[in-house]
């Protein structure tokens, strides 16, 4: 091996050995391409060496030119491995820099919450609409005509309530009920129908449990062979689906004049079941609670509206919605859903 | 009604314990407590008159349990004189009398009563006053007649007249009160004076007092409605005005009149002249009601045997007899009031049979024409809690404070003419007032963000019957809409913007253009009006007179009127093919060139080149805004964009007068 070579081989090993050097320093990306690029690039120094094997002799050439291919190849995988261990640093260092308290509050507007009485009608009102009742509207001052005389209750009559009856003036009320609607559908309208009405109901009576303004949900089917059985049929479904498919629903008979026979629909306490307990404060331990009422659809009525009660069948009910959110919400003042202090609504 | 079941237990044979005495009672409809051991609390339906005695609901046992009340004759031991030449009775009014009689019983002693007497007085809840008004009390309460004693010496000439009162007869009843009675008062009196106001009360100028010797006993029949109308215009509630208003069973006048007659002489040592008055035009006959099984079944949904009907019918003491198929039933003169119609029996045999034997059935609900639910509230109401507000409901009366709070004119507003209190007496004209007193009512229990809204009707004066009713959505918003104060800002006019934009575009429209608002409830400059209402700062005098600690922002729109509007329908469009271009410029405004300007002349100029145009950053009085260009064809070219571009900002320029920067 001529001196020449030797030369160049030692060369070759110092460049290599350089290379590694600067490439196990380099800090960032930028340095170690600068080191790739003195070494290995166009002009660089083991470039150079490559280019200088002209000058050796045939013999010497390959083992020269290998020995520098041997170099560059050590230098580029050294090259490449501190990249992926800079690029593994640099992202941890990312990482730590961006590091926050996931523990604090998200960010955004926070959410509204719909009225409970609302979020209790809504319920009430897509039972019946799944079970076919469309829905039909009212006026919340009303026709006394509506109000009591379309609904079988004649004037100076004991079940004409006219103390708890706001008036507006001579033969117009605030409705005491949602009834009326009955009345109006029906004379506008032949059967088959199945309705729902609900609405805002007012009444003279203020305390824990009487609010001058409330909500009920009027119902009521006519048809041809409508039954008592059906109305037992329909609110009991009604019912189960409210409050839970397991509760024990009773019907006691009523009255209301409007409807023949009449019905209240008791569903069993919530607390302490149809046995009821002593001092139980939501049933008065008798096990039962009253949630509606109900009835077959009187013959008046229906003449009243030009009707033939000989052909139609049909009965009707209302629900106090307060009276539900109560029960289902455990809420023992009703004034509460009035009063609308934001700290109760968005308990819903 | 106060039941003591001891007491009942002597008019009915009854085996079950008082809770489920109790129960059973309740299932047959009349609503009951067990308020003591041996007492219950009986709620009589308005259309049960029977019910309103203990004999009436010893009635309804028997026929609930199958058994028979116990009944006998009373037998009086009269004198030889006679009550028809003692006492004179004229009737004046027989539609509003239909029946008077009368006894007479001298020589009693006016004393206390029994115990026996007294403890079941007590127990049904009336107080003991003396042997003569406690047995009639007592008779009352067992068999539902009131009656009255007289002392026949305080009746001029022992002669009874019932007429009307005179207009402003002023009369002192047995309750220490005077009253002023009109002519629609029937009044018992004597040639001189009233001596009751008729099946309501006493009055103090004949009563029996222990001086009394000699008792004219009354027993009659009064209407019904009069008496409740006159018990309710002159606030004179009595025991006898409950039953008179539901009306009474005929035959009970006579045996009331015999029994208690009986029973004075008994308790007060005296002697009852023989016979009675009896003033009435004629008997009323039981009425008779045709049953048919058929429609029994076709109201029930159940088959009752005709044997079951005719068994039940008579346990509650009617009269049946069979013709064809069908049933003849007889209506005992107690149950005249409420037993008018097939319909009524119908429910009578329900009742007795149960409710619980009714097999609960599915109708067919699957017919056609019905309106399928547009559930647009839902959605607003959906909308809005989405953009931070919670749902309230106010009041629908307000009062006028209220209004002048919030500076909304009383004029062309409802009222009611029988307030419950002061605070509720005006049917809302706006939900406004309401909600800002939810906000104020809020904020002084130290809640700071307040964003609330309503969906409710108002109601304005129609020139109709019944007022103008309008469906309104509307809202109050202060403070922050965020979850968490780290992220800063306020709700402001563009928030409140931003939650009406929403709305529309939920009920598939465009917020339509705005102009400055001339609402007294917002701020000029800072709200805006369109047709269905305004959005935006409220006005300051009313931020002050609610003394609202941060700005506050409301809203109100017509509810109607955006449903109304409102597009369900939805139509695909095309997706573009080809890719857009866009170009931005900067401009300062004039006062008067509104951002919604500069949009639609943009749009207008556009001539379907525009897809769309939009403020993408503001600083100052400057705004830069971005169009996109788009042909739907095609891929635009730089020279068109460029030419369109150029003809657009010139004519930004000559007709908004807005300069480029």
């Amino acid at each position: 091996m001529s001196q020449v070579s030797r030369d160049n081989m030692e060369k070759i090993k110092q460049l290599q050995d350089e290379a590694l050097g600067l490439i196990r320093q380099a800090k960032d990306l930028a340095e170690l391409d600068s080191v790739r690029i003195r070494f290995l690039g166009k002009k660089g120094e083991l470039t150079e060496v490559l280019k200088s094997l002209g000058s050796l002799s045939p013999e010497e050439r390959p083992k020269v030119g290998a020995l520098v291919n041997e170099a560059k190849v050590v230098v580029e995988v050294a090259l490449n491995d501190q990249k992926v261990s800079l690029l593994a640093q640099a992202q941890k260092q990312k990482i730590a820099a961006e590091k926050i308290d996931i523990t604090l509050p998200g960010k955004g507007i926070k959410l509204g919450k719909l009225h409970p009485l609302t979020q209790t009608m809504e319920q009430a009102k897509d039972i019946f609409l799944r079970l076919g009742f469309e829905i039909a509207e009212g006026p919340e001052v009303e026709l006394e005509y509506y109000n009591f005389d379309g609904l079988n209750i004649p004037a100076h009559h004991p079940s004409r309530d006219v103390d708890s009856t706001f008036v507006i003036k001579d033969e117009v009320v605030m409705r005491t009920h949602t009834s009326p609607v009955q009345v109006r559908v029906m004379e506008k309208r032949q059967p088959p129908l199945a309705i729902i009405a609900p609405g805002r109901v007012f009444r003279r009576d203020y305390d824990a449990t009487h609010s001058p303004v409330f909500q009920q949900l009027e119902g009521f089917l006519v048809n041809k062979n409508i039954t008592f059985g059906d109305l037992k049929g329909v609110l009991t479904e009604f019912l189960r689906q409210m409050f839970g498919s397991e509760k024990k629903v009773r019907f006691r008979p009523s009255f209301f004049p409007f409807t023949e026979p009449s019905a209240e629909v008791d569903v069993e306490c919530l607390k302490c079941g149809s046995e009821g307990q002593k001092g139980c404060n939501i049933c008065k331990g008798t096990g039962w609670l009253e949630i509606l009422g109900s009835g077959m659809i009187d013959p008046n009525v229906f003449k009243a509206v030009g009707y033939d009660p000989e052909k139609y069948t049909g009965f009707a009910f209302g629900v106090g919605i307060e009276r539900i959110a109560m029960l289902k919400y455990g809420i023992d003042d009703i004034r509460l859903f009035y009063e609308n202090d934001l700290r109760f609504l968005e308990q819903f | 009604m106060k039941v003591p079941i001891e007491w009942l237990k002597e008019l009915v044979p009854i085996k079950a314990t008082a809770e489920k005495l109790a129960e059973l009672i309740a299932l047959g409809g009349l609503e009951t407590n067990l308020i003591a051991e041996d007492i219950l609390e009986v709620d009589i339906l308005p259309n049960r008159a029977d019910c309103w005695s203990l004999r009436g609901i010893a009635r309804e046992v028997a026929a609930l349990t199958k058994v028979k009340v116990k009944a006998d004759k009373p037998k009086v031991k009269e004198t030889a004189e006679k009550t028809k030449k003692f006492v004179q009775v004229d009737i004046l009014e027989p539609t509003l009398c239909s029946r008077y009689m009368a006894r007479v019983i001298k020589n009693v002693k006016i004393g206390d009563s029994p115990e026996w007497l007294k403890r079941r007085l007590e127990k049904a809840g009336v107080r003991s006053i003396n042997n003569v008004v406690d047995v009639t009390n007592y008779l009352m309460l067992e068999i539902g007649q009131p009656m009255h004693a007289f002392d026949a010496s305080l009746v001029k000439d022992r002669h009874i007249v019932v007429r009307r009162a005179e207009p402003k007869e002023k009369v002192l009843a047995l309750d220490g009160k005077e009253y002023e009675l009109d002519s629609e008062v029937l009044v018992i009196a004597d040639p001189d004076k009233a001596i009751a106001i008729a099946g309501i009360m006493g009055l103090a100028n004949s009563e029996v007092r222990p001086t009394t010797t000699t008792i004219i006993l009354e027993s009659a029949s009064f209407d019904p409605v009069s008496v409740h109308e006159n018990s309710r215009k002159l606030r004179l509630r009595s025991e006898s005005s409950v039953r008179f208003a539901h009306g009474l069973d005929w035959l009970g006048v006579e045996e009331a009149l015999d029994r208690g007659a009986a029973l004075i002489a008994e308790l007060a040592g005296g002697e009852v002249f023989s016979g009675s008055v009896d003033a009435k035009k004629k008997d009323p006959t039981p009425k008779n009601i045709l049953l048919r099984p058929a429609r029994v079944e076709k109201v029930l949904g159940e088959h009752l045997a005709v044997g079951t009907m005719t068994s039940i019918l008579k346990g509650l003491g009617f009269g049946v007899k069979t013709k064809g198929n069908d049933l003849m039933v007889e209506i005992p003169l107690f149950r005249a009031m409420d037993v008018e119609r097939e319909a009524d029996l119908i429910e009578e045999l329900a009742r007795i049979n149960g409710y619980d034997k009714i097999k609960p059935t599915m109708p067919d609900t699957s017919f056609a024409g019905k309106k399928a639910p547009v559930e647009d509230f839902l959605k607003l109401r959906q909308v809005l809690t989405g953009c931070g507000l919670n749902e309230v409901q106010s009041y629908t009366l307000v009062c006028e404070k209220d209004l002048e709070l919030s500076t909304f004119p009383l004029a062309g507003t409802i009222q009611t003419v029988n307030p419950l209190n002061s605070d509720q007496v005006i049917l809302r004209p706006s939900l406004l007032p309401g909600l800002l007193k939810i906000a104020q009512y809020n904020q002084n229990r130290q809640i700071e963000n307040v964003l609330i809204f309503e969906i409710g009707k108002t109601f304005k004066q129609s020139g109709e019957k019944l007022p103008h009713e309008n469906w309104r959505i509307t809202g109050v918003l202060m403070a922050s809409p965020f979850q968490s104060l780290l992220d800063k800002g306020t709700v402001d006019y563009f928030f409140v913007k931003g939650a009406m934009e929403s709305l529309f575009s939920a009920l598939g429209l465009n917020l339509p253009e705005q102009k400055e608002s001339s609402s007294s409830f917002t701020q000029y400059g800072s709200a805006a009006e369109i047709p269905a209402g305004f959005f935006g700062a409220l006005n300051p005098n009313l931020q002050r007179n609610y003394d609202f600690k941060k700005p506050v922002f409301v809203f109100d729109l017509d509810l109607d009127l955006l449903v109304a509007q409102a597009r369900h329908d939805r139509h695909y469009q095309q997706l573009p093919k080809f890719p857009y271009v866009t170009r931005d410029i900067s401009l300062t405004m004039p006062d008067d060139a509104a951002n919604q300007n500069v949009i639609s002349l943009v749009k207008e100029l556009g001539g379907g080149l525009v897809e769309a145009v939009f403020p993408f950053d503001k600083y100052k009085e400057s705004v830069a805004y971005r169009i996109i260009y788009r042909h739907q064809e095609r891929t635009l070219t730089e020279e068109e964009v460029n030419q369109k571009h150029q003809s657009i900002v010139d004519a930004l320029v000559s007709r908004l007068h807005v300069k480029l920067r």
